[in-house]
């Protein structure tokens, strides 16, 4: 089977919209060229699995994305031995997949799996760049193309869960940020085509959440949330319904802080 | 869940505050100080402003009208939000007649109203109906005309207004046009003008029953200097004696008094054979007990030598308190709802899958799988291929360590509350929610008088059910001495190491940086303290800090590390930030 063809399905055939804030893509595109792991870290809904696929188009690589969770174990990553009619046989996990054929794998919010399975990812992040498959009896050696990227919020999961330092650096790093006023409206406007100046109440909502971070909220109203309010607006739901239901009620369950986000929105809106 | 959004909390009213102001304000309430109820006046108080606190004259949150009252709160919230983002507190009267000062003051509410209108408009709505009198009867021409001007010039004019209104209403929106609402000076022109004008009318003016005509305006305190001159003694007075004044003296503590028992004298008898006994056990590493008391010495680092002072201070632990059989009668912590509120932002109880069992109620597929391919391949098999899906044996243990130093007796916030009473209040809640959730917790309490005399307190033992007697103690804690960390610290690491779950740690509670009465190097205890984090690190236990004192970065990170301190500005938080941790150590 022709590399290309496994990967097919991975491959970004639409360029994602992506407004870089500053020399990310840049500096991303440097790390690519080396086959540096890169790390992106900054607050959900920042943008930072955006990038990633806009990188992915950039660099014309296939992408494939790694949910990671804290029941994922190391075959998860690597792969296993199936069975069929035939017998046994042997089935790569997504970052096999990657390293084998050439694509960047990206492994979303990395702290969230146990140490002792991202140890796993070691071996292809250094210099080594290999990774061995004991059940296979195989030292499979990453393809060229092949780059790893990781992703994690180093605010609500910063207390509880950290990666070894081992891990950690064997990463470069890219810190994201929610974007600036100007470019959250434009890149409002962009995506969903909303008004310009109901964006910027919608921007200027979220800003107001942010700063409550100091007062007890985990995370403010991301983009991303942004965004869903947005579409929802674009699709003729009200402005105050869709803030509802995409910035206020996912964003807690405090009765007091659901009181003051829609407080906040009133405000707002009128 | 419409309708319980639909009645504003004081903690939902300071978010808004905060969020509009941009800056961190208390909000306080006035009956809570004990100063409404007695006031026939009551009623027509009005909000007071200082630079960190906004004193709301009531707050009855579930009385009839309760849209009609929150709109009235947010108003003010709103109002007060305004004045901290344009105006100039504390200006000097210097010039002006206390008429002049109550016009230039309307003119400034306005001003200020319809700037953040245009920032928000929605709260437009607010301000209408908090123009509206509530019941309260406007007494005097010049207050009534004050209260015509502030409305037509926040909502607009409607026309009927008085000539006076309206010629003031034409200045100021001749000005507007021309100068934007950011030209103070210009406006208080105009307001002079305007005072000029009620002047030549004879309109009367008594300082001492001046009212501010709209409910959600603040009483101008905020916007003076009096001080400055002594020409307008007689409205500072008369701002001095509205129903909305500030209080001018606030206990320092509301902490519970310290229960019999614990008189200083017998206190100092037990202390002092302590002492005696801890300088003859010098050097000892077993533990011995006193009195019922166990003494334990800790090391203690000496960061300028680079040596770690054995036996150096001495832990006077309490031990576990024997139940006193009175399970049902202790009263409730000060504070404490025993329906934590911070149960809800513990989210949902999720089960942890525990895969590749002996046994279990399910087969683990890919274990399953794993194993027959094994045997298919005839190579080594694991026939452990079952899976507990909702099954989560406790795998967490937390000690929570509070910080019963004096400086703890400090009120904040809503001055109903000390910094004690937060730290009883939110581990309280955080034990409530791990036993509810078979996690193992504890409450230890510590406070210092020298190195000779660190006391520490069991409150809660792992395996002590939390029954009343448990609120009860922690009730009566108090707060004396001070914070020596380390040696409390290392006491605690003890303790928690002793757990044999899966993970292991220790939050620190706590007001300040380490100190100590016999310590005058401020760095000393804070080295020590970091050294005792590491130690426990290195024993598998960790050390969190939530440290209630905005000044605390420099060394909250030297002592707890970057990423395992939370500084809070607001103490109030601390249940909440205390819950948010325990979720995250949780998952």
């Amino acid at each position: 089977m022709c590399p290309l063809d496994v990967l097919a399905e991975y491959r970004i055939t639409n360029e994602p919209f992506y407004d870089a804030t500053g020399d990310e893509v840049a500096l991303f595109g440097l790390a690519y060229a080396q086959k540096l792991p890169v790390m992106l870290k900054g607050p959900t809904g920042c943008g930072k699995s955006r990038f990633v696929e806009y990188m992915a188009f950039r660099l014309g690589r296939p992408l494939v994305t790694v949910a990671c969770h804290e029941d994922m174990v190391a075959s998860d990553l690597i792969g296993r031995y199936l069975l069929d009619a035939r017998g046994t046989f042997w089935q790569d996990g997504p970052l096999t997949l990657a390293a084998r054929h050439g694509a960047i794998c990206y492994l979303d919010e990395l702290v969230e799996a146990r140490q002792d399975t991202t140890v796993v990812i070691h071996p292809l992040t250094d210099s080594r760049r290999v990774l061995p498959l004991d059940k296979k009896g195989e030292l499979l050696r990453a393809h060229p193309d092949f780059q790893l990227v990781m992703s994690y919020n180093p605010g609500y999961q910063g207390l509880s869960k950290d990666m070894k330092p081992s891990t950690r650096q064997r990463f470069v790093a890219l810190a994201f940020d929610y974007p600036d006023t100007a470019q959250e409206i434009k890149i409002l406007c962009c995506e969903t085509g909303i008004a310009e100046a109901i964006a910027q109440k919608l921007v200027s909502i979220a800003q107001q959440s942010r700063s409550l971070t100091q007062h007890g909220l985990a995370e403010g109203v991301s983009t991303r949330m942004l965004s869903h309010a947005a579409t929802l607006i674009q699709q003729g739901a009200t402005v105050r319904a869709s803030c509802e239901l995409a910035l206020i009620n996912p964003l807690s369950d405090d009765l007091d802080v659901l009181r003051a986000l829609r407080a906040l929105v009133d405000a707002q809106l009128g | 869940m419409k309708d319980h959004l639909s009645v504003q909390t004081v903690d939902s009213l300071r978010l808004v505050l905060c969020a509009l102001a941009q800056k961190s304000v208390a909000i306080e309430i006035r009956a809570h100080a004990g100063l409404q109820c007695s006031e026939p006046s009551a009623p027509q108080a009005r909000t007071v402003l200082t630079a960190t606190h906004v004193w709301l004259p009531d707050f009855t949150p579930l009385a009839q009208g309760a849209q009609e009252h929150d709109e009235l709160q947010l108003a003010r919230i709103a109002h007060a939000a305004a004045h901290f983002l344009y105006s100039q507190a504390g200006r000097s009267t210097n010039g002006l007649k206390p008429m002049g000062v109550a016009v230039v003051s309307a003119f400034e509410d306005a001003r200020v109203d319809r700037l953040l209108c245009a920032k928000y408009p929605g709260i437009r709505a607010w301000f209408a109906l908090g123009t509206q009198s509530h019941g309260q009867s406007v007494s005097g021409y010049f207050t009534s005309l004050i209260e015509a001007l502030t409305t037509a010039l926040v909502q607009g004019p409607t026309g009927q207004e008085p000539y006076w209104v309206s010629k003031a209403c034409r200045l100021f929106f001749e000005h507007e046009k021309q100068h934007g609402l950011e030209d103070y000076d210009g406006f208080r022109r105009i307001a002079s003008i305007m005072a000029n004008d009620l002047g030549q009318m004879r309109v009367q003016f008594n300082p001492n029953q001046y009212l501010v005509p709209l409910p959600y305006h603040d009483d101008h305190s905020y916007l003076w200097n009096f001080e400055q001159t002594g020409a307008q003694s007689e409205l500072n007075k008369s701002i001095a004696s509205q129903p909305s004044a500030i209080p001018r003296e606030r206990s320092e503590s509301n902490e519970t008094p310290p229960e019999a028992g614990h008189a200083p004298g017998s206190d100092s008898t037990q202390r002092q054979s302590i002492e005696a006994f801890a300088t003859s056990a010098l050097g000892s590493e077993v533990a011995a007990s006193v009195e019922g008391r166990s003494i334990f010495l800790y090391p203690e680092w000496y960061q300028r030598t680079c040596v770690l002072r054995e036996n150096w201070c001495t832990v006077i632990d309490d031990a576990a308190f024997p139940s006193d059989g009175n399970e049902d009668a202790a009263p409730p912590t000060e504070g404490f709802d025993p329906r934590p509120l911070s149960f809800r932002l513990l989210g949902a109880e999720r089960g942890h899958t525990q895969r590749r069992q002996w046994q279990g109620h399910e087969l683990d597929m890919d274990a399953l799988i794993d194993y027959r391919a094994s045997q298919r391949r005839e190579g080594s098999t694991d026939p452990r291929v079952f899976q507990n899906p909702h099954v989560r044996a406790s795998t967490l243990s937390i000690l929570l360590l509070m910080d019963l130093s004096a400086s703890t007796a400090n009120t904040v916030g809503d001055a109903q509350i000390s910094i004690l009473a937060l730290q009883k209040k939110a581990a309280l809640d955080v034990a409530c929610a791990a036993r509810a959730r078979h996690d193992r917790v504890a409450i230890h309490g510590f406070s210092s008088n020298t190195r000779h005399a660190v006391s520490y307190t069991r409150f809660l033992e792992f395996n002590q059910p939390l029954s009343a007697s448990v609120f009860a103690r922690i009730a009566q804690a108090r707060a004396e001495y001070s914070t020596r960390l380390g040696a409390a610290l290392r006491h605690a690491t003890l303790a928690a190491g002793q757990e044999t779950t899966e993970r292991r740690a220790v939050i620190v509670l706590t007001d300040g940086a380490p100190s100590d009465i016999d310590v005058f190097d401020p760095d000393y205890l804070i080295a020590d303290a970091a050294r005792a984090v590491s130690e426990a690190r290195a024993t598998g236990v960790q050390v969190y800090g939530l440290v209630m004192d905005a000044q605390a970065r420099p060394y909250a990170e030297a002592v707890y590390g970057l990423r395992a301190r939370q500084i809070l500005e607001h103490p109030e938080a601390l249940p909440r930030y205390l819950s948010m941790l325990y979720q995250q150590l949780r998952k």
